[in-house]
């Protein structure tokens, strides 16, 4: 059962990160505490790829980059008819890729709906 | 105290597909750059080589190359290295180049940049570049090179009003430079009815991008003999001096820079080249930028100081860019039309610098050129090389 995706909050300083860095991009701190990346978010910029590496089989995939209200930004898997900059969206979490018969999980956002 | 340092010898195979081993390649670069620096075969004037290359161990099945390339061309006792910063890999290898005669560690050194990549089928030699991005946030995703730059175009198109006829600008006129390259992979001129127009056939590849704002997967090779600027007499060719390199570094993911529409690392790249060759974008006369997309071609225009931000598209449609122009841009064809073997784009961008700054580039020359900029972009945009190179009267 996955229960989110995660920041990571520099214990020193608050700094977010994401992904997760070795040390502190803004103190050099070593201690993180992870906070769950969720709710609602704008969707700053996304593409449709129809040239898929190995191991997609889909005929495409639609991608975004997204904005949360606290600044922080997040690339994952589109899945929304019209998309458009600027659109608010949902964040879910959900099979993104199988690789050696396992299924890896990540971003999946979706249509805003409250 | 500090040598200078000049490129006296150049050789290019065609870019495109090659039938022959990754060993073959490189030589026949090789071979060409030391007879036109007119050291003689077997000669023990060589005293390094370096061999650029992103993928020939996955793509090819080969490692230690180098060592192999030293011993098959009669080089030994040259010293051997292999350079790897993924697409950036050629300049990387220029910059030790330097470095190493600079210090006075080696008075000439051989720079070979190759790579095979249609020895894969598309989908494994995307894989490959794939992973480039970020293991852990990007790579697993399926996002691509095209997939970032897809992204990237669709915010400046927001931002700035690039348009899609702004792109197939970009693409038709590195098509035409291309013409007068013979090295190069397409020799096809573009038409913007051709592009855009009704029943165009260039699908899309990654929204707003499409095929022919992309660039090809190629085999290729350059090679460059780099030689002490004291030590050039000893050699026919009269030495195209490195003026300046600089390097700089970008967040890995790209979700991390503060403007998603800078280039950071081209900018601080060309700004450390630029004060290292005592030189600024005015004093430019012919650039080599990295159009793997040719939304960077326009972006990476803006980065270098040859136009504001957000107006690289309006020099384009001007004509500013293309030969004939206030500054030449990818008259090699650029990795778009001339092609993109990662490892061996670097060294072909100086490439063309040299030629150009020869007087010997044909119905391609820029006349009157006398500096010249490349901009090597590795990863999307996280570890740029920019090289400065003049004409010494």
């Amino acid at each position: 059962m996955n229960d989110g995706l995660y920041a990571y909050q520099c214990q020193i300083c608050d700094e977010l990160h994401y992904p997760r860095h070795f040390l502190c991009r803004h103190c050099g701190g070593d201690s993180f505490k992870p906070v769950l990346i969720s709710g609602e978010c704008k969707l700053l910029t996304w593409t449709r790829l129809y040239n898929l590496p190995e191991g997609f089989q889909q005929s495409h995939i639609t991608f975004g980059i997204v904005q949360y209200p606290d600044g922080l930004r997040v690339a994952g898997h589109l899945n929304v008819k019209n998309p458009h900059i600027g659109m608010r969206l949902n964040t879910t979490i959900g099979p993104i890729r199988i690789r050696d018969e396992r299924s890896e999980i990540g971003f999946i956002f979706t249509e805003w709906d409250k | 105290m500090q040598r200078e340092v000049g490129i006296i010898g150049v050789g290019h195979t065609r870019f495109g597909k090659w039938d022959r081993s990754f060993t073959d390649l490189c030589c026949t670069a090789a071979v060409e750059a030391l007879e036109d620096a007119g050291i003689r075969r077997g000669s023990s004037k060589v005293d390094q080589l370096l061999l650029s290359t992103m993928g020939v161990q996955v793509l090819n099945h080969q490692s230690g190359v180098a060592s192999a390339l030293v011993d098959t061309l009669n080089l030994r006792p040259a010293m051997a290295e292999t350079v790897e910063n993924g697409p950036a890999s050629g300049a990387s290898a220029v910059k030790f180049a330097y470095t190493e005669i600079a210090s006075g560690l080696c008075d000439v050194v051989l720079v070979i940049g190759a790579e095979m990549m249609r020895t894969v089928d598309s989908k494994r030699c995307t894989d490959l570049v794939s992973t480039l991005l970020h293991p852990e946030v990007e790579y697993p995703y399926g996002l691509t090179l095209p997939a970032m730059a897809g992204m990237f175009t669709r915010l400046c198109m927001e931002r700035y009003g690039v348009t899609e006829e702004d792109l197939a600008l970009v693409a038709i006129k590195n098509h035409r430079h291309a013409l007068s390259n013979p090295v190069a992979q397409f020799h096809s001129e573009l038409t913007i009815k051709k592009l855009l127009g009704e029943g165009a056939i260039n699908p899309l590849v990654a929204d707003p991008l499409h095929l022919y704002d992309v660039c090809p997967i190629s085999d290729g090779a350059v090679a460059l003999v780099i030689c002490a600027m004291d030590a050039a007499d000893r050699f026919t060719r009269k030495p195209v001096k490195i003026k300046g390199i600089g390097q700089a570094t970008d967040t890995h993911a790209i979700t991390e820079r503060e403007v998603p529409t800078d280039l950071l690392a081209v900018r601080l790249a060309a700004q450390r080249a630029y004060a290292m060759s005592g030189l600024t974008p005015g004093d430019i006369n012919i650039a080599e930028l990295h159009d793997a997309f040719v939304i960077l071609e326009i972006a990476e225009s803006e980065e270098a100081g040859f136009f504001p931000k957000g107006e690289g598209h309006l020099a384009v449609r001007r004509g500013e860019t293309m030969l004939g122009g206030r500054i030449p841009i990818n008259t090699s064809g650029g990795l778009k039309a001339k092609g993109h073997p990662l490892g061996a784009t670097g060294v072909s961008q100086i490439h063309e610098l040299v030629v150009q700054l020869r007087g010997e580039a044909g119905a391609r020359q820029v006349k009157g050129a006398r500096a010249g900029l490349a901009i090597n972009f590795g990863g999307f945009g996280n570890n740029v090389v920019a090289t400065v190179l003049t004409r010494e009267e």
